[in-house]
């Protein structure tokens, strides 16, 4: 990317696309906004980002709260500097089911690259999406490809969902686990391990970390998912310790699976999927009509596939009584 | 706790008694709300023998100067010696400062306290400093020429100093290189370090920390480890609740997390060989008082209680006097109010009222301007009057505690010691202090009080007049300001990087890098060579660059 | 029919305001604005939020990548002093359709200035939780507008 020294006089003759694909940096946050927003000009944007995006390598960061994930992107991002890529951050903390609001504190960790020309944090509320992932996801990450960043970091909450998600769209999934016994138990009911490309037990200093990392790797052993196996690593992010490895980690999978990343049309993929179930959830309201099938279906005057065949079908009638 | 059952008790009739009461009390009040104190603890409208029969009286409440202090650390507390009259002070230029203080001492003060400018709290020295933010809120000391302005005229070794002086500590060290140039032995210098606590700044008030956490652990030791072996007055471990009650901690909570970071402190000192009795005796606490005045008093006594059982049992003190909880209080400034200043002027006087029946050492009372802007003189002087007339007119110090033996006020202490008690539980399963400040949790349970105590007020369960009732009553005040002169302060900054360039530069590199050797090395005190450079001349700003180098820079454990 | 379905109509019907709330200069208590983060979490916005301490330029850069709406700065011992600097920054940063708001403690006295240089509410101790709301829900959408009338992706 070209940095941020874009003159007054310079952006005003220059296109909104022009100046996102120089990686001008209110252009770049103007359109994930947009992309968030949604409407006609996330629609615009969309049409045309598809020509732009392909170069960046995208990585997703996953794990439970608590276990260190900005601090360990804190310092993966610090090491993809050391070694002169600039890079973008999207990182993604819970919407408050209640409020719809969000507190977005992933900022707190990733203070050292502030006033680095070569970092672009932006941080993103998942707004409702249960995945706990926004549905914006894979288009704002599109921008970020498109803007010019070398690498694009994805940091989401994981929960079981999201990493899965993630790894649809992602050319890296990394999953961070915590220190403790039965975690790694945890992790292979959830799936996580069909999904990383690399498992990562942070807090290596404590004293169960090598034992979590240990039994991962046992459990990993015993699978064949035709996938490569994923490697184990341990870090202590606080202090950028492991992140070395981790980041040649990294490296290989991208190596593995060779130059052609088919990431932008798994990124668009994946949006049209969330979107169009998260579309449909909206539209299945619970009004009389579900009442009624409902009760149809309680006194087995319907099969359950019946009914539910019956509510898509009106779900997807043009405006079929779903709107409010 | 001690609930006796009535019949227990010996009081013929008590029970018929107690009845009527409770009939007549429910026939006029049926259906009155619970209500609870800051620390969620219900408040009863009445105590009695049943609550508190005095049993356990020589274990658990004893004499003063006795173990667990209960009562108070001393044996005559206010009758033999009132509180010190410690005032918080610091603006503008080190003159300026040294005006100031030469004032209060001719007016008979006895100790004094320095607050520095808040941009040395984050390391930085006056030439980095936006000039309008310069000396703002205390005054610019950056190296020993500044010290020396400072207390100029001030007999050093035989005025207690307080200072606010964080991690790497270069205000004593700046207060050693006077007493060096002026020939006072180091053992006559006496005072505290206060904000020595880096713990309490990880958690709650984020404008002092310096250095990482593990690199302020380290220099807290070799702080203690210097003060003990070379300048043996000088109390080198403030423990501070202040910070975490203002943060919004309950009374309870904020009691629990300070004994809990003393332990961690006591145990850290004593992984690197120190003796308990050798190091404990110069522990000292700092905590706000509000004005919820019994609870605050329940706080202190179970705090003494607590501690003189933790320093005996769990950290191996053998002489009485390691077991003694001495602390300073000072008057909260979160419940002034910026609406009708003058009301604060009774507010603070309920505070210190609580902190003197709470049975402290020594006082801060606030101006009432502090919940708008750095006091003025007038207002500080009103603060020092109120203290004045609380211990001259008030007898309040004839009696020692004087709220022991009330019902109400034994029942509570024991309930206030049983709730810090399972907070101190739950620090202890989070592996100590430092452990559970580093995951957060102790960030967030004060996040959680805040909001609590936010929606009571929202709510007008809490009242705050002027805020939440009586908002219409105003008095028209509105203090105005104390700003440093630019002009002075410009000169200031002017002067000091003329100094800086004046030195001799050798020495100046010489004593960095022996600073910076020290820290490298696992086993040399680091403090001991902050003290050598101070007396080089190098500044404050250069010696916390040069440790947070070599330990790194303090990334604030915050949780939003 | 409207097709193309947008994340914000699921959950909340209305796009939800952007605040980036922080702390500049040198002051580190954090309860009001622990406090005022929660309150706005609360009313349905989304708050970025940053430990003190941050420089002008940092705040700049973050209101930028972050594209809030509204910045509240909390202030407590006199870093207000310094919000007039962060104006003019704002503003050479291209920003100047952002609402900024301060809380704390700042002297009557010194409220005009910083409404002069361009601050939209000034929060004082004792501000309600309602009052504090809806102000800054006020500001943001005013705030929204303006952004929206700049060039963009539309056309």
């Amino acid at each position: 990317m070209t940095g941020t020294g874009t003159g007054a006089v310079e952006t005003a003759a220059r296109s909104p696309f022009d100046r996102l694909r120089c990686g001008d940096r209110t252009m770049v946050a103007r359109a994930l906004s947009a992309l968030e927003a949604g409407g006609a000009e996330a629609d615009a944007l969309r049409r045309r980002l598809h020509s732009l995006v392909g170069s960046a390598r995208v990585v997703g960061f996953a794990g439970p709260p608590g276990v260190g994930k900005s601090t360990l992107v804190d310092a993966y991002v610090a090491r993809l500097r050391s070694a002169g890529r600039t890079v973008a951050v999207l990182a993604v903390d819970p919407s408050s089911p209640v409020s719809g609001g969000a507190i977005l504190g992933d900022r707190i960790r990733m203070g050292r690259h502030t006033g680095d020309p070569g970092v672009f944090v932006r941080s993103v509320a998942a707004r409702g999406h249960l995945g706990g992932l926004s549905l914006a996801v894979p288009s704002m990450l599109d921008v970020l490809d498109a803007a010019g960043f070398d690498d694009v970091v994805l940091e989401a909450v994981g929960a079981g969902q999201s990493e899965v998600e993630i790894s649809r769209f992602t050319d890296t999934t990394v999953v961070l686990i915590a220190p403790g016994l039965g975690d790694e138990v945890q992790a292979s009911k959830a799936g996580l391990l069909e999904v990383a490309d690399v498992l990562v037990v942070n807090r290596a200093d404590q004293p169960l970390a090598a034992e979590t990392a240990r039994r991962l790797e046992s459990v990993l052993e015993l699978r064949s998912t035709g996938r490569p196996t994923p490697s184990v690593l341990l870090t202590t992010a606080i202090d950028d310790g492991g992140v070395a490895a981790l980041a040649d980690a990294i490296d290989a999978t991208h190596l593995a699976a060779g130059v052609a990343s088919d990431g932008p049309r798994r990124r668009a993929t994946e949006s049209l999927r969330q979107t169009a179930i998260a579309e449909l959830a909206r539209r299945v309201v619970d009004d009389e009509a579900l009442a009624r099938l409902g009760g149809q279906l309680h006194r087995g005057e319907r099969t359950l596939g019946d009914a539910v065949d019956e509510v898509i079908e009106r779900a997807s009638r043009p405006r079929g009584g779903a709107r409010r | 706790m001690s609930v006796v059952a009535p019949t227990q008790l010996g009081l013929p009739g008590f029970e018929a008694a107690k009845q009527r009461w409770e009939d007549a009390y429910e026939r006029q009040l049926p259906m009155e709300r619970a209500i609870r104190n800051r620390s969620g603890i219900e408040i009863k409208p009445l105590y009695g023998p049943d609550d508190w029969d005095g049993s356990g009286y020589v274990e658990r409440l004893g004499f003063p100067g006795e173990a667990p202090f209960t009562r108070g650390i001393y044996p005559t507390m206010y009758r033999g010696r009132t509180w010190t009259q410690r005032q918080l002070i610091g603006l503008g230029t080190p003159a300026d400062y040294n005006e100031r203080v030469r004032s209060l001492l001719a007016h008979g003060a006895t100790a004094i306290s320095l607050l520095p400018c808040n941009s040395g709290f984050r390391g930085i020295d006056c030439d980095e400093v936006p000039l309008p933010l310069l000396g703002t809120c205390g005054t610019v000391v950056n190296h020993v020429d500044d010290m020396d302005v400072a207390l100029g005229g001030v007999p050093l070794g035989e005025i207690s100093t307080a200072m606010n002086d964080p991690t790497p500590f270069t205000l004593l060290a700046f207060v050693l290189g006077v007493a060096k140039r002026r020939g006072v032995p180091f053992d006559r210098i006496t005072g505290t370090s206060n904000q020595s606590d880096y713990i309490s700044h990880y958690v709650a008030n984020h404008m002092f920390y310096r250095l990482s956490q593990a690199g302020s652990r380290r220099l807290l030791v070799d702080h203690v480890e210097y003060c003990t072996d070379v300048v043996p007055n000088w109390n080198p471990v403030s423990v501070v609740g202040q910070h975490m009650q203002q943060a919004g901690a309950t009374p309870a909570e904020t009691m629990g997390f300070t004994l809990s970071t003393a332990i961690q402190y006591a145990e850290d000192c004593r992984a690197r060989g120190m003796d308990a009795d050798e190091v404990l005796p110069r522990f000292t606490f700092f905590f706000d008082i509000s004005i919820s005045l019994f609870e605050e008093v329940a706080k202190f006594r179970a705090g003494r209680r607590i501690w003189a059982r933790v320093a005996k049992e769990r950290l191996g003190a053998k002489e009485p006097r390691s077991w003694r909880f001495k602390f300073h209080g000072q008057t909260s400034g979160v419940d002034l109010t910026a609406q009708q200043p003058l009301n604060n002027i009774a507010r603070v006087a309920v505070q210190a009222v609580g902190g003197i029946l709470g049975g402290l050492q020594s006082m801060h009372t606030d101006a009432y301007d502090e919940a708008i802007t750095c006091p003025t003189e007038e207002t500080a002087r009103i603060a020092v009057a109120t203290q004045n007339i609380l211990r001259e007119e008030a007898h309040l110090c004839d009696v020692i505690d004087p709220l022991g033996g009330s019902y109400y006020v034994e029942h509570l202490t024991d309930q206030m010691e049983a709730e810090i008690l399972a907070v101190m539980d739950r620090i202890d399963a989070a592996g100590g202090m430092y452990e559970a400040v580093g995951s957060g949790m102790v960030q967030e349970m004060i996040g959680r009080s805040a909001m609590a105590a936010q929606e009571r007020i929202d709510d007008g369960e809490e009242r705050v007049v002027g805020v939440n009732c009586y908002e219409h009553d105003d008095d028209g005040t509105a203090p105005s300001p104390v700003r440093p002169d630019p002009d002075v302060m410009r000169a200031h900054v002017e002067a000091f990087v003329a100094a800086k360039e004046a030195r001799g530069a050798a020495d100046v590199d010489r004593a960095v890098t022996a600073l910076r050797r020290a820290a490298q090395s696992e086993d040399e005190n680091v403090f001991a060579r902050v003290v050598d450079a101070a007396e080089a001349g190098v500044t404050h700003g250069e010696i916390v660059a040069a440790l947070r180098d070599e330990l790194g820079f303090g990334d604030p454990l915050v949780v939003a | 029919m409207d097709h193309t379905a947008t994340p914000t109509r699921v959950g909340s019907p209305e796009v939800p305001l952007r605040v980036l709330v922080t702390k500049i200069g040198f002051d580190g208590h954090d309860r009001g604005s622990r406090l005022v983060a929660a309150f706005l979490r609360d009313a349905g916005h989304e708050v970025v939020y940053t430990p003190p301490w941050q420089d002008i330029p940092a705040v700049v850069e973050l209101a930028l990548e972050e594209d809030v709406d509204v910045i509240g700065v909390s202030s407590l011992a006199t870093d207000h002093l310094i919000v007039p600097e962060l104006m003019a920054a704002l503003r050479g940063g291209g920003l100047d359709h952002v609402a900024v708001v301060v809380g704390g403690i700042v002297p009557e006295s010194e409220v005009p200035a910083l409404v002069e240089a361009g601050v939209r509410d000034v929060f004082g101790p004792g501000s309600s939780r309602e009052r504090i709301v809806d102000a800054v829900a006020a500001l943001g959408r005013e705030a929204q507008r303006r952004k929206l009338d700049r060039e963009g992706f539309a056309s």
